[in-house]
């Protein structure tokens, strides 16, 4: 789920940077370090939309660098249990496959996709049905539901089913082209 | 009690009973007991010496006077003695002690008391090869101290060989059994009677692997109450904890869910998922399993793979199958076995001095990395390029670490060093990439997120592989990648560099990070280094500028520019002598 939230953050800033664009630089400095990282308890940052407020910068005694506390509004995915999700397939194998939404990565066990579904090894490993009329393979879209999630620091492991009503395969990029 | 020597205990002690209904309250005696275990000997209870030879008088069987008071101490003792006595029923799992099949485990599946033998149920572990050749009475010479493989008899497969498969049906219960050479086989399983004594019934504690071949494939989940009753008979005290999630497997309960409130004992209270019960139960813990729903993360607590976690992926009765955290792999597990833990390890990492991830020296030629640490042993994975091999090792197999950095050449000859990032070209792995692990004799073990076999870990030659220049200043967010050139100059451990004061004063993304997409010399540019000889010997400063075979550096003690010769510093990425500034 998507999130607009307001997040504050210490930068720290090298003094050569100190002059008419200080401001632009500690901006664009802040979206280079938050954009794309994860924190465990508001997940993914995709976005920095707005700076709310610069706090007072604070010298750094013996390096010259200043701390700025910066308040920032941004758009932060994070997955919740039992949400669905539309994801793009990166891997198959006998034991599943990895899927990836946006920066989150989700892997659904072969228990969890549905039984007439079967493992097909070769050049493309892919899931299929017996009459050939639905499969998985590598950059196939699906549609699926979170199960479990595993959130570290650095990163939000989930693991999904496609083993429900309206979940599985919703664009195959072999009957696209 | 008195002990009375006699040769045969129970006869006599019937007959004391007898006695007793005839004679009613004439015999003073109390009890008479005969024990299995105790040979010649019966005990009998009464006041005084005398009403023992009052009782004992006129009985056939007796070898001596002699009676032997039993010390108050053991009076207790005698009696309970008999709790000792195993408890032999059908479903239970026991070991067979000796013989071929001996540490194999075995179901009974049948007991006859009276004669102490029971009826195991067993994984055959024939040769039919040999068989055969006996049966045709071929001498062949034999191998000695050769165990079978265990294997599922296949009826057809030893008809092939012409060995005379009767199928009879046991007059008893009506089951038909396969009888090769008066051997009894069923669905495969062999069917063995054996004396009591040849079995161990105590602490048997079957792996998952064994209950599984065991399992047949048409068996529903009521199977699993066999092997659940010896798992309970194992579990470890305090099994059971507040807040643990349950389900009855027992009794008129059973399939209810619950919370564990308390536990007491053997007695465990609930609190029910149900509407319309009282608010707590008690029951006893053997009727409890622990249960878990998909998603929740857990961790191993018993078994094989203990110490590992992950997220339960399907729940199969009081199975459960993990998706381990670090190996991206199954495990498959009793629900009893795991704990609901948030924590994320990768089980146990290290034995002795080595840790997983690891190079070792196994023998003079081989080496490997360690990319599974089990309970006695590592899994390596050698370094041979063509294929991934890999060996099971002991602790003390391992000759020891190897830790010298050293460097390679790739495909187009540019020094490759650790955590710099390759492609491969060649092999069985083409086309994977990764930042290199470790170095040895021109091998690079090459650690592959996306790749799912050895823990990651690839094997290649160096002399295959090409290192990417670019995604190494765009591939890590992080911004370490470029001060990883030297990384493996200062730190021996894969700690991604903070170069010393400046980590104080700013993150070290700073230095990096700002220059992103730097390339060839320039990649200097930007980064913090430290003076390694001449004038501002010791001093760190920020690279400004390469001019030539200078370059200019902001000191960081000093506000001034200065120019110090490239040679004279310590992070300098031109590798043409690697080893100098190991003293930085």
């Amino acid at each position: 789920m998507f999130f607009h939230i307001v997040l504050e953050r210490n930068m720290q800033l090298h003094p050569r940077h100190f002059g008419r664009d200080l401001r632009e630089k500690l901006v664009s400095k802040l979206m280079k370090d938050v954009e794309g990282t994860c924190s465990g308890r508001h997940g993914f940052v995709v976005a920095i939309t707005g700076i709310e407020n610069v706090g007072k910068g604070l010298i750094r005694d013996g390096t010259g660098f200043v701390t700025f506390p910066v308040k920032y509004q941004c758009v932060v995915f994070r997955p919740f249990k039992g949400e669905i999700l539309e994801a793009v397939v990166t891997m198959v194998n006998k034991m599943g496959f990895f899927a990836e939404a946006g920066p989150v990565q989700i892997f659904v066990s072969n228990h969890l996709i549905p039984d007439d579904m079967e493992f097909q090894s070769g050049d493309m490993p892919n899931y299929t049905t017996s009459d050939g009329s639905v499969k998985i393979q590598k950059d196939s879209e699906v549609r699926l539901k979170i199960i479990g999630t595993r959130v570290d620091a650095t990163e939000i492991f989930c693991i999904g089913t496609i083993k429900d009503d309206f979940l599985g395969v919703i664009s195959d990029p072999a009957t696209a082209s | 009690m008195v002990r009375y020597a006699i040769g045969r205990e129970r006869e006599v002690a019937v007959c004391l009973m007898q006695k007793s209904i005839d004679k009613g309250s004439e015999l003073q005696i109390r009890s008479a007991i005969a024990l299995d275990h105790l040979k010649n000997y019966i005990y009998i209870e009464a006041d005084k010496e005398a009403h023992v030879r009052e009782a004992c008088r006129g009985m056939r069987n007796r070898y001596s006077n002699k009676i032997i008071l039993v010390p108050i101490k053991e009076m207790t003792d005698v009696l309970s003695v008999e709790s000792k006595a195993i408890d032999l029923s059908r479903d239970t799992w026991v070991r067979m002690k000796i013989g071929t099949y001996k540490g194999d485990l075995a179901k009974v599946v049948d007991v006859d008391n009276v004669r102490q033998r029971v009826t195991v149920k067993l994984i055959p572990r024939i040769d039919l090869q040999a068989l055969a050749n006996k049966l045709e009475g071929r001498e062949v010479p034999k191998k000695k101290a050769f165990v079978p493989p265990p294997r599922f008899m296949n009826v057809d497969e030893a008809r092939e060989m012409h060995i005379r498969v009767e199928r009879r049906c046991n007059p008893m219960t009506g089951d038909y059994f396969e009888n090769i050479n008066g051997m009894m086989f069923k669905d495969g399983f062999l069917y063995k009677t054996v004396s009591m004594k040849s079995i161990s019934s105590q602490n048997i504690q079957p792996t998952f692997d064994e209950l599984e071949k065991f399992r047949q494939p048409g068996e529903n989940r009521d199977g699993d109450m066999a092997s659940l009753s010896t798992l309970f008979a194992n579990r470890k005290k305090g099994h059971f904890m507040k807040g643990d999630r349950v389900i009855f497997v027992k009794g008129d309960l059973k399939n209810l869910k619950g919370w564990v409130e308390k536990v007491e004992e053997d007695t465990v209270h609930i609190r029910p998922n149900a509407e319309g019960l009282l608010s707590t139960l008690a029951v006893n813990e053997k009727e409890l399993c622990k249960f878990f729903e998909p998603g929740n993360h857990v961790k191993v607590v018993s078994g094989a793979t203990e110490g590992t976690t992950g997220m339960i992926i399907t729940v199969e009765g009081h199975r459960v199958v993990i998706l381990s955290d670090t190996s991206k792999e199954h495990v498959r597990v009793f629900s009893d076995n795991v704990v609901e833990s948030s924590e994320v390890t990768t089980g146990v990492t290290r034995i002795g001095n080595y840790e997983l991830h690891d190079l070792v020296l196994l023998d003079n030629m081989t080496f490997g990395v360690i990319i599974h640490v089990e309970s006695e042993a590592f899994q390596v994975l050698k370094g041979v390029p063509e294929r991934s091999e890999v060996v099971l090792v002991r602790l003390r197999e391992i000759k020891y670490k190897l830790e010298k950095k050293t460097y390679a050449q790739d495909w187009s000859k540019n020094t490759v060093s650790v955590k710099d990032i390759v492609r491969i070209l060649e092999g069985p792995c083409k086309g994977k990439q990764g930042p290199v692990e470790h170095i040895f004799r021109g091998i690079l073990f090459i650690c592959d997120r996306h790749h799912l076999e050895h823990a990651g870990f690839i094997c290649a030659k160096s002399q295959f592989c090409v290192v990417v220049g670019g995604s190494r200043a765009n591939g890590d967010r992080n911004g370490d990648a470029l001060p990883s050139r030297f990384t493996h100059l200062r730190t021996p451990t894969h700690v991604p560099q903070s170069p010393g004061r400046l980590s104080r004063g700013g993150p070290p993304i700073d230095s990096g990070g700002r220059h992103r997409g730097g390339r060839g010399h320039d990649s200097l540019v930007g980064t913090t280094i430290k003076v390694r000889q001449g004038p501002f010997k010791g001093y760190r400063g920020r690279v400004v500028e390469v001019k030539g075979p200078s370059v200019r550096i902001e000191l960081e003690s000093q506000m001034k520019v200065v120019t110090v010769d490239r040679n004279y510093i310590s992070d300098n990425v031109v590798i043409s002598t690697p080893y100098r500034s190991d003293n930085p």
